[in-house]
């Protein structure tokens, strides 16, 4: 392990990588720093700058963008209250009144190293959870894939959003959108129409930015207030040793709940900074001073967010299952560049994983040095006009999607579903299923195809073989988990 | 909020029949095993059940919808017009090409939302239109569309 690593930091440290990562991370810090404009959106856009580079460089920018957003969400939480992206949300709560008691300082520092430390534990984890795993998922035949696939968009669907029927109106939309083109089977056209882009199929890169950023923009310019920006000096970055005696045990904490929750596609980073800043609150000895200011409120929560990018990557990575939106966003771009994530991803391309692994021990390094000193820079961002923004942000993402299969028509479907992710998100239909379900859809019906040719045309495959039966058997439960949780609450009000 | 989640299912509705009347054109089942008419058909089922729920629930109040507007007073006018925005500039790549209809695009972006300053929408839109060629066409080196103008 610790060879192939070294190996990784080889590939990492040439200039190429190292000038992407920093370009990664950088943006990423500005997509965190930037309201509105959240991971899976800043991912998405900025997949066609990496049409050009090899699917390591392309990787360790987009998983940058990624990390990084967690660093730069906790900026706009405790300078002016507002999140920056949904898994900074549980920051605001005290990172803020820490702020208004003038310990911003002390909140930014705090916030930064603890997202280091998680970043870097989170890493670690992911080295050592990663090999057996794959070896483990690398006995996995199409039927096993198959429900290891519905599992994931079963998790997917049933976390993310407010309610279960429209997750699964979601899902079910993207798995229809996901059947559009030639079948790879039998070569015959589903829903094209004649129309030659629609042959290969939606592009996942029009969709997803249409879904997510020209949404967010259309969100933005809804809004007539521009947000407030921070205009106080920022001092006292480096916490006390009170801060650190009170802050450790929550960073580590909070980087083991934001490991393991993500690890279980669906969770994600905002669900994992939710249960670390509750069980923060649950163990305290004095949990009333929670949400006054407390700088356990900030460790908690930043620690879990910025771990759980690390523990996404083992479903994406080892398993070939995205577990939130990003990560689908992620999945998506590397097929693009030609890698089938799953565990023959390991045989076939260690170079590759650990060259993304040893990238993101130097992009944590990266992220320290770039929110201490450099964290004025960064809430200055927040003064940039939405007229100047908006304009910015449709015109890289027509251009880059144009520059997909170099067709106006990718454009066009990126406008669509801008529009309908606007809807959607005004009536509270989750756009991150959509996307997972497109990107896996032509995977999940090739497995299905061939698990049916297996036992020729027999269900009953899914059913006998112990892996597969207790993934459908989990996908069956998150499903339904929600119904029995509904009729319980009601049973128990009408009793 | 009501009004716009009962259209929304009503549209889901249409949509599933569409796919359900389209994808009976195709075989469902074949001799590999499933055909190419199954998912289409299944989840465009799912869909229109799952639509008729929700609009069921809303109209007989057992689901609870936000009250009020679906956006802020004036917001819709100004998303409409950013999508108008969208498509002209969309049509204009194709007719002059990428270079002048970024930049006209800009102009009228940016003098459409920062407030109507003519200077400062001229100098900023020429600056955005060069960063952005730039990187895709000199660093990047991705064919952009040339219109009659010839850039």
């Amino acid at each position: 392990m610790v060879e192939s690593l070294f190996g990784g930091f080889v590939t990492a440290i040439s200039p190429s990588n190292l000038l992407f990562c920093f370009f990664g991370v950088t943006m990423g810090t500005i997509i965190g720093v930037l309201p509105g404009v959240g991971p899976i959106a800043g991912t998405a856009m900025l997949i066609p700058f990496t049409f050009g580079m090899n699917a390591t460089t392309a990787i360790i920018m987009l998983a940058g963008i990624y990390y990084g957003a967690m660093y730069g969400g906790s900026t706009t939480s405790i300078l002016v209250n507002l999140p920056g992206e949904s898994a900074s949300v549980m920051t605001c709560l005290d990172g803020y009144q820490m702020g208004r008691k003038g310990r911003a300082g002390a909140a930014l520092g705090i916030s930064a190293i603890g997202s280091f430390i998680a970043g870097t534990l989170s890493v670690i984890g992911l080295m050592v959870m990663a090999p057996p795993l794959a070896s483990f998922a690398i006995r996995f035949g199409p039927p096993e894939y198959f429900a290891l696939m519905a599992l994931g968009m079963t998790l997917v669907i049933s976390l993310v959003g407010e309610s279960l029927v429209k997750g699964l109106i979601a899902g079910a939309f993207g798995i229809f959108l996901g059947t559009i083109g030639m079948d790879p089977t039998t070569g015959i056209e589903r829903f094209s129409y004649g129309i030659p882009t629609l042959l290969d199929g939606l592009s996942f890169v029009s969709v997803s930015v249409g879904l997510f950023a020209i949404s967010e923009v259309f969100e933005m310019a809804e809004q007539s207030s521009q947000p407030p920006s921070y205009i106080d000096k920022i001092s006292n970055l480096l916490p006390n040793r009170e801060d650190w005696k009170r802050s450790i045990f929550p960073i580590l904490r909070g980087s083991a709940i934001g490991f393991f929750a993500s690890v279980m596609p669906g969770a994600g980073a905002t669900v994992a900074s939710m249960l670390a800043y509750a069980t923060e609150k649950k163990i305290s000895k004095h949990p009333e001073k929670f949400g006054t200011g407390v700088i356990e409120g900030v460790a908690a929560p930043e620690s879990a967010n910025n771990a759980a990018t690390g523990g996404a990557m083992i479903p994406l990575l080892v398993l070939g299952v995205p577990g939130s939106g990003t990560a689908a966003v992620m999945m998506g771009a590397l097929l693009v560049h030609g890698m089938r994530p799953g565990p023959l991803l390991f045989e076939k391309h260690p170079d590759f994983f650990w060259a993304v692994i040893a990238s993101m021990y130097i992009g944590n390094v990266m992220l320290l040095i770039l929110n201490l000193p450099f964290v004025g820079v960064w809430a200055r961002m927040l003064k940039i006009p939405h007229s100047l923004l908006i304009p910015l942000i449709l015109a890289i993402s027509s251009v880059g999607v144009f520059t997909v299969n170099n067709n106006l028509i990718e454009v066009w479907i990126m406008l669509i579903f801008g529009v309908i992710g606007y809807f959607m998100k005004k009536f509270g239909f989750p756009a991150a299923p959509v996307v997972l379900a497109l990107i896996l859809t032509p995977l999940m019906e090739n497995a299905l195809q061939q698990s049916l040719q297996m036992s020729h045309q027999s269900l009953s495959i899914f059913f006998t073989r112990p892996i597969s039966l207790g993934l459908l058997i989990v996908a069956l439960i998150s499903l339904a988990s929600p119904l029995v949780r509904f009729l319980w609450g009601k049973a128990r009000s009408s009793a | 909020m009501r009004k716009g989640l009962i259209t929304a299912c009503i549209v889901l509705i249409g949509l599933a029949i569409y796919g359900i009347i389209e994808s009976s054109r195709l075989e469902r089942t074949m001799q590999m095993g499933i055909g190419i008419g199954f998912l289409p058909f299944c989840m465009s089922l799912v869909i229109g059940v799952l639509a008729a729920f929700l609009l069921t629930g809303i109209l007989r109040g057992r689901i609870e919808v936000k009250e009020g507007s679906i956006c802020e007073k004036g917001g819709a006018w100004r998303v409409l017009i950013l999508v108008l925005l969208l498509m002209g500039y969309v049509v204009l790549i194709e007719m002059i090409g990428y270079v002048p209809a970024t930049f006209l695009f800009f102009c009228t972006t940016v003098f459409f939302l920062g407030k109507g300053r003519i200077v400062r929408t001229l100098l900023t839109s020429a600056a955005f239109t060069f960063f952005l060629f730039a990187i895709f066409r000199l660093w990047l080196k991705s064919p952009l569309p040339v219109g009659f103008l010839g850039i």
